[in-house]
C-alpha cells in the first residue's frame, strides 16, 4: 500500500534542498555510502510519516539534520555490537572513495573521534555552522557543543601528528 | 582545522542518484519496517511494564505499619523472645518487663495498652495504659510493665483507621521466656 504523505509535504522538493548534505552528514558518521542511504533514507520516510509543523525552512532543517544525526547514532550502535567495534574493510572502502589519497589522514582521525565530538566537527567545520547554530540543531547548549568542539580539535591535532610520525 | 582541499572534496559528495529511487519507491516500506516495529514493540513493553508494576504495586500495598523489636522486624509468623531478641527483655529485679520497639506508620495510627507505658528514647512518658495516642511517621519507643504478673497477657493495640493490629507480651512456661507476637 503506498504511503499518503501530509499534502503540503513536497518530498521531492525536500529531497533536492537537504539530500546532499544529509547524504554527506551520514556519510562521515557511518563510513560507508550504503548505510549512509540507508540513514537518509530512513530519515525521508520519517519525514513522510511524521505530522510535524515546521515554523520554518530553518526549523525544518535542523530536524532533518538532527534525525539523520540521530539515525547515524543508532546505526552505529547496531554496528557495533554486530561488529564488535570493527568495520570491516568492504564497509570502509566507499567511505574513502569521495576523497583524494591526501586526505585520508583526516578521514582517519575523524572516524576515530567519540561520536559526539565527531558530530559537532563535522556540522561546525564541515557544513559550516555556527556554534549556537549547532547547538540548536542538536538540541544541546553552545557551552556543550564549544567543549566538544574543543576536545574534537586536541583530539584531531594529537591523531593528525600521531598519524604524520608513522608515516 | 581541516585543510581546503579536504573540505573541498567534502563539499562535492554528492547523494547518489538511487536514493531518491529509494525513497519514494514502493520499497521503502521493507526498509522502514526494519526500524519501526521494533521501537514499537519496545515502547509497548515497557508501557505493559509500567502497568503491570503499578497494579503490583497498588495490590500488595497494605499500608501496614512495620515493626521492629531490638532491630528485627516483628511480624504475625515470627515471634520474638528474650533469647532470640535484645530489645524484648525481663528485667529481673522487680518482675519488670520492658520491650523496644521502633514503629514505621503510614498514616496516623492510635496506639494503647492494657497495661504500663510507652516511653521515649530518652525516657519520658509518651503513654499510659488505657490511654490513646495517635502516631505519625516513626515512633522509638519502649513498652515497661512493672511487676509483670507470668500468667497474664498483656497488649498493645494499633489501629490506623482500616486496620487493627494487635501486640501481644506473653510469657511461655514451657520455654520460660517472655515473647512478642503480633496479630492482625
Amino acid at each position: 500500500m503506498g504511503r499518503n504523505p501530509a499534502p503540503e509535504k513536497d518530498i521531492s522538493a525536500a529531497y533536492k534542498k537537504y539530500s546532499d548534505m544529509l547524504f554527506r552528514i551520514a556519510l562521515m558518521h557511518t563510513g560507508n555510502e550504503n548505510d549512509a542511504m540507508d540513514c537518509v533514507q530512513d530519515v525521508f520516510l520519517k519525514y513522510m510519516d511524521k505530522n510535524i509543523l515546521y515554523f520554518s525552512q530553518e526549523h525544518e532543517k535542523a530536524w532533518f539534520i538532527r534525525a539523520t544525526v540521530n539515525r547515524c547514532h543508532d546505526l552505529f550502535r547496531k554496528n557495533s555490537i554486530r561488529n564488535h567495534g570493527e568495520l570491516s574493510e568492504a564497509e570502509n572502502v566507499s567511505y574513502k572513495e569521495h576523497f583524494s589519497e591526501e586526505s585520508y589522514g583526516v578521514l582517519d582521525a575523524l572516524e576515530r573521534l567519540p561520536e559526539k565530538s565527531r558530530t559537532v566537527v563535522i556540522l561546525h567545520y564541515l557544513e559550516g555552522y555556527s556554534v549556537e547554530e549547532t547547538a540548536k540543531m542538536l538540541r544541546i547548549g553552545a557551552s556543550a557543543v564549544k567543549m566538544r568542539l574543543k576536545r574534537g580539535r586536541e583530539e584531531l591535532k594529537s591523531l593528525l601528528k600521531e598519524e604524520e610520525f608513522n608515516d | 582545522m581541516t585543510d581546503k582541499k579536504f573540505r573541498e572534496e567534502y563539499n562535492s559528495i554528492k547523494a547518489p542518484e538511487e536514493l531518491y529511487g529509494r525513497i519514494m519507491n514502493s520499497g521503502k516500506d521493507e526498509v522502514k519496517s526494519s526500524v519501526q516495529p521494533f521501537r514499537k514493540i519496545i515502547a509497548a513493553a515497557a508501557s505493559f511494564a509500567i502497568v503491570i508494576t503499578a497494579a503490583v504495586a497498588m495490590l500488595t500495598y497494605d499500608g501496614a505499619p512495620e515493626i521492629y523489636v531490638g532491630g528485627t522486624r516483628l511480624t504475625g509468623e515470627v515471634e520474638l523472645t528474650e533469647k532470640n531478641n535484645d530489645g524484648l527483655m525481663l528485667a529481673r529485679a522487680g518482675s519488670e518487663v520492658s520491650c523496644e520497639f521502633s514503629f514505621s506508620f503510614d498514616r496516623e495510627t492510635t496506639v494503647s495498652l492494657s497495661d504500663g507505658i510507652l516511653l521515649s528514647e530518652d525516657g519520658t512518658v509518651i503513654s499510659v495504659s488505657d490511654e490513646e495516642k495517635s502516631f505519625r511517621d516513626a515512633l522509638l519507643c519502649k513498652w515497661v510493665i512493672g511487676n509483670a504478673d507470668n500468667g497474664k497477657t498483656y497488649e498493645m493495640k494499633l489501629s490506623d483507621g482500616r486496620r487493627d493490629y494487635l501486640i501481644t507480651l506473653s510469657f511461655d512456661n514451657a520455654d520460660g521466656q517472655w515473647t512478642a507476637a503480633l496479630t492482625e
